[in-house]
């Protein structure tokens, strides 16, 4: 959270996405907060069914959020009617799935498949573009190929080019490397790093795997559909040259003051049901209920 | 496998790519929509050829008599001075045929201009024949055949175009031979005339009659010489001109009192028509016949109508014809035709059929577009993952149902554009425009269902939640409705009874097909609930397949179009086969009603005084009877006068005769005697038994008393709708009123019987009938028999269909129930088990349709069947009741589900071997 004042390039506020089915209520995001700046690269995690593809949904714009606020590139998600949906998808984001099927239709080629998204906007000047998209991504030789004669790698680096075909300003990737090994998820990931840094593209990605995390200068955590915790990675060179990696940990405070405490700090301190707060005068200090747990201190 | 035709990475390119991936499935559609389309527009039109052949057979097979619009004038053409003249004149010019007939001709022909377009057309040019008054022309010796030789003299303007002479010449202008002096008052008294004339080889045989010989005829003013010059034989003697001068082929013989007496026309020549007139005694009268032959043979089924409507107008002028009686000339008169009467009954066995067939066909429509509709699905399953990533890429709703919209034309309407136009190809009947655009329509349900599979883009689950429970209300609420409707229309044709209007009734055609869909509501809803009754009484013991497969067919929707066509198809076989009983216990026992017993044989001379001993002397006939027919008399009876006809016969012979013939009343045993001098009779549809009154009988309008002892209904074979009275013969002849011959011989037979010979023997006119026969050839003429072709034609579609429709669902479920039998084998299940939860898929719901099916069909036919006309295909006089053959019942639906079973099991085994599943990559989206 580096960016004050100025408009974030993606920015979600309390925002809630109830599920109704068969008359249950499932409450996927219980207001949710993330802001991502322009040309940033925003690693999410989450346990399972926490609500990140819930978020990624409503961010592409094939969902709409329950309550609170969306904006991506100025585009209010919540207000957008069909037309503007419709400029939104074409020109604004382009996502990766995380099964290659839903990315790619099986019985168009790689080249055909990335000209698709620009058949739908009637984009010019597709053949050049085409190549030079797969070209970027390296997978030039596929072209003429069909999804199912190529390998989940490739597979997954077409469908990056298809996200880029119309120069969006947003990616989004729900696990874009979930059904790859360790090697090629390395590749892919590098592949989406690279169009971020050289396209300057925001690039939000969803993920379980440690690596692509780790590499990430910022990673979100979700938790029961909220952002619960940031971990900021920076890299100095100190004042011998050599390199430093700093690592910090925040949480995530909303607008009415609530925080969520990380799981290992709360289990740390055997933290439960009631904890003392005191403000001290650059921070604040939570303890354990010491009336119920005698002995311990703080 | 590039295709350089179309922009490389262009939209077309796309969906040409798009297209071939699912070629299977698009296969399947374009097939579909070609037979869906295909019936749609051949039905119409073979219905349609049917019947144009039906109005043309009915016309060509009826005879020229009662077809040809005949006018009978007393007159003919107008006799000048110059008629009379030449009788004296030898040197005066000659007359020619124009001098004497021309005008009339000319009237004539200008009639027919003034025919409206359609009668036009199927009026031949006009004929006309006077004749005069038959002459007696005995032999010089006595004849050996007949006692009495009658010869009419025709004269015919135009009858070279009809007769070739064999032997001698064509007869000319009579000449005067002698000539007696004229009396005081200027008149002669006495001619020696020679006419000549020219007799039909035939005529002249039996008449023993050579060229050259003069047979003498007396008339008051003159010894008529009628000299044989010419023999002639026709040029066509099936032309339907010899029946309207019957009897110049042959002469026609009755049989008198005192012998046989012959009959005979003959031609004398045309312009000597007047001045033979004057000879024969003048002021005797004279016919013209003149007639339009009709010639239906270009006549189309849906010009009918239209024909009736001219033909009835035509009659219904007066027509001047320029003909003239005793010098005065005859007042226009009016044409009249059978025709009227041919293409009325034509109308009507039209109109029946058209109903019966819209009853049947409406099913398995209905069902064609229901099984189009599935197949349409698979295609829609193939394009769903296409839908879902380029409307998340941003294509606009509008973008996506243009390309569906694209493809929909490509694989619906170009094919039933392309069966439309083959059918009418095929079969080239002039048909509504309507039946041009229904069946090129069929095509919009493939677009309609690939267009609706497209949502608006960015629907929200709460929009999405809004619409399903929508579409839930519109579901519940047309249900109720369709019941509804159906229950309203079942009471009001149970209300109303039998109307036959001329037109197609629409309440009669839609209440099987509202009845229908209602019973496949009731089966869809009913189902689930049943099978979620037996699911939850099942113990989980009951087996693995037993317990999955109900539970499952309980969960899971119900394939609606399978239900549709089973219970279609089942109560259309059972609905067709109760009205080809219905339809043919009823033509036998119009029959029956007919004939009058096992063999019937008709004289129209009379029947010999043996005839009935001869015919029991014959091998096989074990009873017979004659009866006499005295014709329509009346009845006087107190104050008022019934028509009746009086029938007359041996009745205890008659009673022996109709012992087992169907409908025939007992007869009262003490017929033969008089009761107190009054003829006891059995009478139908006129008096009360108890009442005397008399008839008018006998040679000079003798009153004999009768009195009615028994009424009964109908007398078969004898009775013929109108009131009648049976009388005893002897009772009769003892009342001293003779009776005419007996024109009717009714026989009772057992086994075979020579009936040829037994003809022969009794010299009837024409062959024996017994009513097998009679059915026979009345099934096999008309509508009747191309009606049991239809039936069966549209019961095997609808089989069709019903196995397509199963197909189908098969292949549409296969990616849901691979899934459960994945996870079921990971259980250890068996293929055997495997096949059985297959089989409970459609099993108990095809077995509940069996049951709706067959009980619909059973229902059916007593709703609706009084409100079809079915007479025309009976060749009764009253309207059939239903009947059920439940041999036939059983057979059909027996037919149907062996059908259905052996097309669905050939599906599947091409399925299996093909992996249908995969080549037409059902549901491969998982959606
Ligand atoms: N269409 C839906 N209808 C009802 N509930 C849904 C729907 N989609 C998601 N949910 C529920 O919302 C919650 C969040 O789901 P979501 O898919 O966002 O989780 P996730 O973080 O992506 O999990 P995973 O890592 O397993 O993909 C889950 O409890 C899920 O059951
Ligand atoms: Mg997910």
């Amino acid at each position: 959270m580096t960016v004050t004042g100025e408009r974030a390039h993606i920015e979600c506020e309390d925002l809630v996405r109830i599920f109704t089915a068969k008359g249950v209520e499932v409450q996927a995001l219980q207001g949710l907060n993330l802001r991502v700046d322009r040309s940033d690269l925003v690693a999410i995690v989450g346990a399972s069914g926490s609500g990140k593809s819930t978020l990624l949904n409503i961010l592409s714009g094939l969902d709409t959020p329950s309550a609170g606020s969306a904006r991506v590139a100025g585009h209010d998600l919540l207000s957008m009617r069909r037309r503007e949906r419709a400029r939104y998808q074409r020109h604004v984001v382009g996502f990766v799935w995380q099964q290659t099927a839903r990315n790619l239709l099986p019985y168009l080629t790689a080249a055909e498949n990335v000209a698709l998204p620009m058949v739908i906007a009637r984009r010019s000047g597709r053949s050049e573009r085409v190549d030079h998209l797969l070209d970027v991504l390296g997978v030039s030789h596929t072209k003429d190929r069909r999804p199912a004669e190529l390998s989940g790698g490739e597979q997954q680096r077409i469908s990056i080019a298809v996200a880029l075909a119309n120069e969006p300003e947003v990616i989004l990737a729900d696990e874009p490397t979930g059904e790859l090994d360790e090697q090629t998820s390395g590749n892919v990931f590098e592949a989406i790093r690279h169009v971020n840094v050289e396209l300057g593209v925001t690039v939000v990605v969803v993920t379980h795997d440690p690596l692509v995390s780790e590499h990430v200068r910022r990673t979100v955590q979700i938790r029961d559909g909220r952002t619960s915790t940031e971990v900021v990675r920076r890299s100095e060179v100190d004042e011998h040259g050599a390199e430093q990696h700093h690592v910090e940990e925040f949480a995530v405070l909303d607008r009415v003051g609530r925080l969520q405490l990380p799981d290992d700090f709360v289990r740390a301190l055997d933290l439960r049901e009631r904890v003392r707060l005191r403000l001290e005068q650059d921070h604040v200090g939570i303890w354990p209920d010491g009336s119920r747990r005698n002995g311990d201190d703080g | 496998m590039k295709m350089q035709l179309t922009k490389r990475h262009g939209a077309a390119r796309i969906l040409i790519r798009q297209a071939v991936a699912s070629r299977g499935a698009g296969l399947v559609v374009i097939l579909t929509a070609l037979l869906v389309a295909g019936m749609f527009a051949l039905w119409p039109r073979v219905e349609e050829r049917l019947f144009t052949e039906n109005a043309r057979d009915a016309m060509a097979q009826s005879s020229a008599m009662m077809r040809d619009l005949v006018m009978v004038a007393a007159g003919g053409p107008p006799v000048g001075e110059q008629a009379i003249e030449a009788v004296f004149d030898s040197e005066r010019p000659a007359l020619t045929v124009d001098d004497v007939w021309g005008a009339s001709q000319e009237s004539v022909l200008e009639a027919q201009q003034d025919m409206p377009g359609l009668l036009r057309r199927v009026t031949g040019g006009p004929r006309m024949v006077a004749a005069l008054d038959p002459v007696t022309t005995p032999s010089e010796q006595p004849h050996p055949e007949f006692v009495e030789m009658n010869t009419h003299l025709l004269a015919d303007p135009d009858y070279a175009e009809s007769v070739s002479f064999v032997e001698g010449t064509a007869p000319g202008f009579p000449e005067t031979t002698a000539q007696a002096e004229p009396d005081e008052h200027g008149s002669v008294t006495k001619l020696d005339v020679t006419v000549e004339i020219a007799l039909s080889a035939g005529v002249a045989q039996r008449y023993a009659w050579q060229i050259g010989e003069a047979r003498t005829v007396y008339t008051p003013q003159a010894e008529v010489h009628l000299e044989l010059t010419g023999v002639f034989e026709a040029v066509d003697p099936d032309d339907g001109y010899w029946l309207h001068v019957s009897s110049a082929l042959e002469p026609l013989v009755a049989l008198t009192d005192p012998g046989l007496v012959a009959d005979a026309h003959g031609f004398i020549s045309p312009e000597a028509i007047g001045t033979v007139w004057w000879i024969l005694g003048g002021g005797s009268t004279q016919v013209t016949r003149v007639w339009f032959p009709i010639d239906a043979s270009t006549l189309h089924a849906n010009e009918v109508p239209a024909l009736i409507a001219e033909l009835r107008a035509f009659n219904a002028a007066a027509h001047p014809m320029l003909l003239e009686a005793n010098h005065v000339s005859v007042p226009a008169s009016r044409f009249a035709t059978g025709s009227i009467d041919i293409l009325e009954n034509v109308r009507a066995e039209r109109d029946s059929a058209v109903a019966l067939t819209a009853m049947v066909v409406v099913g398995p429509a209905a069902v064609g577009l229901a099984v189009l509709a599935l197949a349409s699905k698979l295609v829609v399953g193939r394009r769903r993952r296409m839908i879902a990533t380029m409307s998340a890429r941003g294509a606009s709703a509008g973008q996506l149902r243009a390309v569906l919209a694209v493809e929909g034309v490509l694989l619906g309407l170009v094919p039933t554009v392309a069966a439309t136009v083959a059918a009418a190809r095929l079969v080239d009947e002039p048909v509504g425009r309507g039946w041009w655009l229904v069946p090129i329509a069929v095509g919009l349900v493939p677009i309609a269902m690939f267009v609706g599979a497209v949502r608006p883009a960015g629907t929200t689950a709460r929009r999405f939640a809004a619409a399903a429970r929508l579409r839930g209300w519109v579901r519940r609420t047309t249900d109720v409705l369709v019941v509804g409707c159906a229950a309203v229309a079942v009471i009001l044709l149970r209300r109303r009874g039998l109307d036959s209007g001329t037109d197609v009734d629409p309440l009669l055609v839609a209440t099987p097909l509202l009845v229908m869909v209602a019973a496949c509501i009731v089966v869809l809803r009913v189902y689930p609930l049943a099978l979620r009754v037996l699911a939850r009484s099942l113990e989980p013991s009951a087996g693995t397949v037993t317990f999955v497969g109900s539970v499952r067919s309980g969960r899971e929707r119900v394939a609606a179009v399978p239900v549709l066509a089973l219970v279609a198809g089942l109560a259309i076989a059972v609905f067709t086969s109760v009205l080809l009983t219905t339809i043919e216990r009823g033509a036998e026992s119009a029959a029956w009603a007919d004939v009058g017993a096992d063999v019937r044989a008709s004289s129209a001379r009379g029947f010999a005084d043996d005839a009935v001993e001869s015919a029991l002397g014959f091998a096989g006939v074990d009873d017979a009877v004659a009866v006499t027919d005295a014709g329509t008399t009346d009845l006087f009876h107190g104050t008022t006068t019934t028509k009746v006809r009086v029938l007359a016969a041996d009745t205890s012979a008659l009673a022996s005769v109709q012992a087992d013939v169907p409908g025939a009343p007992p007869l009262p045993a003490d017929l033969s005697e008089l009761r107190d001098g009054v003829v006891p009779a059995v009478a139908g549809g006129v008096g009360a038994v108890g009442i005397v009154g008399e008839v008018v009988a006998g040679r000079h309008d003798e009153r004999v008393p009768v009195t009615v002892v028994q009424r009964a209904s109908g007398l078969p074979g004898l009775s013929q709708g109108e009131p009648w009275l049976l009388v005893d013969v002897s009772a009769w002849e003892n009342t001293g009123i003779s009776l005419e011959r007996p024109r009717i011989v009714l026989m009772r037979t057992s086994g075979e019987v020579d009936q040829a010979a037994l003809a022969a023997t009794l010299n009837t006119n024409g062959p024996l009938v017994s009513p097998p026969e009679h059915v026979e050839r009345f099934q096999n003429s008309g509508l009747a028999g191309d009606i049991r072709v239809a039936f069966m034609v549209s019961v095997a579609f609808a089989g069709l269909l019903a196995a397509a429709s199963i197909t189908l669902t098969l292949i549409l479920g296969a990616p849901a129930r691979g899934r459960l039998l994945s996870v079921l084998r990971t259980l250890g299940i068996t293929g055997r088990q495997a096949q059985g939860l297959v089989a409970w898929e459609m099993g108990p719901v095809a077995l509940l349709a069996l049951l709706f099916g067959v009980g619909l069909g059973a229902a059916v036919p007593g709703l609706v069947l009084s409100g079809v006309d079915l007479r025309p295909f009976t060749g009764g006089r009253e309207q059939p009741g239903v009947e059920f053959d439940y041999g036939l019942v059983a057979a059909a639906v027996g037919a149907f589900i062996v059908l259905v079973a052996v097309v669905v099991g050939v599906a599947a085994t091409i399925s299996g071997r093909l992996r249908l599943g995969e080549v037409l990559r059902v549901g491969e989206d998982g959606a």
